[in-house]
């Protein structure tokens, strides 16, 4: 992804127009998020949802 | 705020008095600090005199009767204007009223006025293109930091007795740090956000900055709970905060440090001053214990992921139609939520549980309680973080939400006391963190710790 790719994909989705400097912050920001999700693929539980994580959070209270 | 709230109640002042005496502060120092956006001065003082009067009559006082309090301008108010710190909504009237805002008006308390923040809570050193940027009580050429700017500035310079805020990044710690103040993230929807301007539904957080523990557990004690109103708002009961602030121990508690992420690239008076803070631990019957934390390569990028397009989908028609209206720099840490994808986001909330487990499992297997900086760097100056969109703003904002940033997508609760002062003379602060729900455990190590040190005693 580059910037100009990067522009053009948030100008057809999302119909924002980037200027140069951000499209090219984005392409940064965008990888490095994506690095940051392929390093933990795979290993979310198929059952999960978003909404579980305050049962989630309960469950790892402490229980005196 | 609590002896605010004991002096009124027992008759040694009146609400009036105490409501003019923070009047009369705001309007020398509101033109150094610019704390505030709005002051509602003829409401708060109708207010006291109703509060007076109720006294008078033999009504039951609440636990804040008559006390001025002032809360970040995104806490909704029907009828009042909310700016949240921006252009675009300088004239937003809601019809609603926060639930944070209602507990604490039947609880007695006061409203003084809208506290400056960073423009959409978009910002950790509380600079504002529309408002006017906030300045440190201590030291005004320095930052307040945001985005509960106002907030920091306001309770700092004593402007008022506490303040809420609001926390998706760090912006209720990171202006308690540079303010010298207590201030409270507590357990990912511990607070309820209804009536909250949003920035991140899945990492916003109500908090409250205040001057001592005590006032910090009484604030959050009045706050917290469910809400029929926001779902989102645990029904795990609420512990009594203010009990455990009044019974300071920290006799055989474990303190984990971490051994990585935390310190990387900390001044070397912030290791000093932190180190300092522990030997005052141990001193109290605490044992440190050093951990590794897990996944903090890639905490960062997923709380993005998670924040990126929430963000994004607030403010998408406002960056369509009217992107000029934003100060350079939020437009630019709002327009990367447009790139990040569906699955992205849905992914990094479906691992959320995981991690956190993880970083539980590390640490609270062998400790009770994790201490680390709030921010490992002394606080800056004004000019040089006001960047706007240049080169470098990614790295400013990193470095000062380093320390910070990871506990709102872990969801846990941190905790933000004062820890001395800096060559600069401002202040340094740790944060205590704790097992989600755990607020009650972090308020009753804090107060040891204060009351060793007498921190709450030192004012600007």
């Amino acid at each position: 992804m580059d910037a100009p790719r990067m522009q053009a994909l948030v100008g057809d989705w999302q119909r924002v127009d980037l200027e140069d400097a951000a499209a090219r912050r984005l392409t940064v920001v965008s990888a490095s998020v994506r690095a940051a999700l392929d390093d933990v693929a795979g290993q979310s539980l198929f059952d999960t949802e978003p909404a579980h994580f305050e049962r989630a959070l309960r469950a790892m209270a402490r229980h005196d | 705020m609590v002896a605010a709230a004991q002096a009124i109640a027992g008759g040694d002042a009146s609400s009036r008095e105490v409501t003019q005496a923070c009047l009369a502060r705001i309007d020398a120092m509101q033109p150094v600090l610019n704390a505030f956006i709005s002051i509602d001065r003829d409401e708060a003082l109708a207010a006291a005199d109703a509060a007076d009067a109720a006294l008078a009559r033999g009504d039951p006082a609440g636990p804040l009767h008559g006390v001025p309090l002032a809360h970040k301008d995104m806490y909704y108010r029907a009828g009042k204007v909310s700016t949240c710190g921006s252009k675009i909504r300088r004239d937003f009237v809601p019809d609603h009223t926060a639930t944070t805002i209602s507990r604490l008006r039947d609880a007695g308390a006061l409203h003084l006025g809208g506290l400056n923040m960073s423009e959409f809570a978009v910002g950790p050193f509380g600079h504002n293109d529309h408002w006017g940027h906030c300045r440190n009580p201590w030291n005004p050429d320095h930052v307040t930091g945001g985005s509960s700017s106002g907030a920091g500035s306001a309770v700092g310079g004593r402007l008022v007795f506490g303040a809420l805020g609001s926390d998706t990044g760090g912006s209720v710690r990171l202006p308690s740090a540079c303010c010298g103040l207590v201030g409270m993230k507590p357990t990912q929807g511990r607070v309820s956000r209804y009536g909250l301007m949003g920035l991140s539904f899945s990492l916003d957080n109500a908090g409250p900055l205040t001057r001592n523990v005590r006032d910090n557990a009484r604030l959050l004690g009045i706050v917290a709970g469910a809400d029929l109103m926001d779902l989102t708002a645990s029904t795990m009961p609420v512990d009594d905060y203010e009990a455990a602030a009044c019974a300071p121990d920290a006799k055989g508690l474990r303190i984990a440090v971490p051994a990585n992420h935390y310190y990387d690239g900390a001044a070397a008076e912030i290791r000093d001053l932190m180190t300092a803070s522990l030997r005052v631990f141990e001193g109290l019957g605490a044992e440190i214990i050093e951990v590794e934390v897990p996944d903090h390569d890639r905490l960062r990028d997923l709380a993005i992921a998670v924040r990126g397009p929430e963000g994004a989908v607030l403010h998408g028609a406002w960056l369509r139609d009217r992107p000029q209206d934003y100060g350079a720099q939020v437009r630019a840490r709002l327009e990367p939520g447009l790139a990040i994808a569906a699955t992205q986001y849905l992914a990094a909330l479906q691992i959320r549980p995981q991690i956190t487990q993880r970083f539980i499992d590390a640490v609270f297997a062998k400790a009770d309680i994790f201490h680390a900086p709030t921010i490992n760097i002394p606080v800056p100056t004004i000019e040089e973080t006001d960047v706007k969109d240049s080169q470098g703003f990614p790295a400013l904002i990193a470095g000062m939400t380093h320390c910070t940033q990871p506990f709102n997508y872990l969801g846990l609760p941190a905790l933000a006391m004062p820890a001395g002062f800096t060559g600069n003379r401002l202040p340094a602060s740790f944060q205590l963190v704790g097992r989600p729900f755990a607020e009650a455990a972090l308020y009753r190590a804090a107060a040891a710790y204060e009351a060793d040190t007498g921190f709450a005693d030192k004012a600007p």
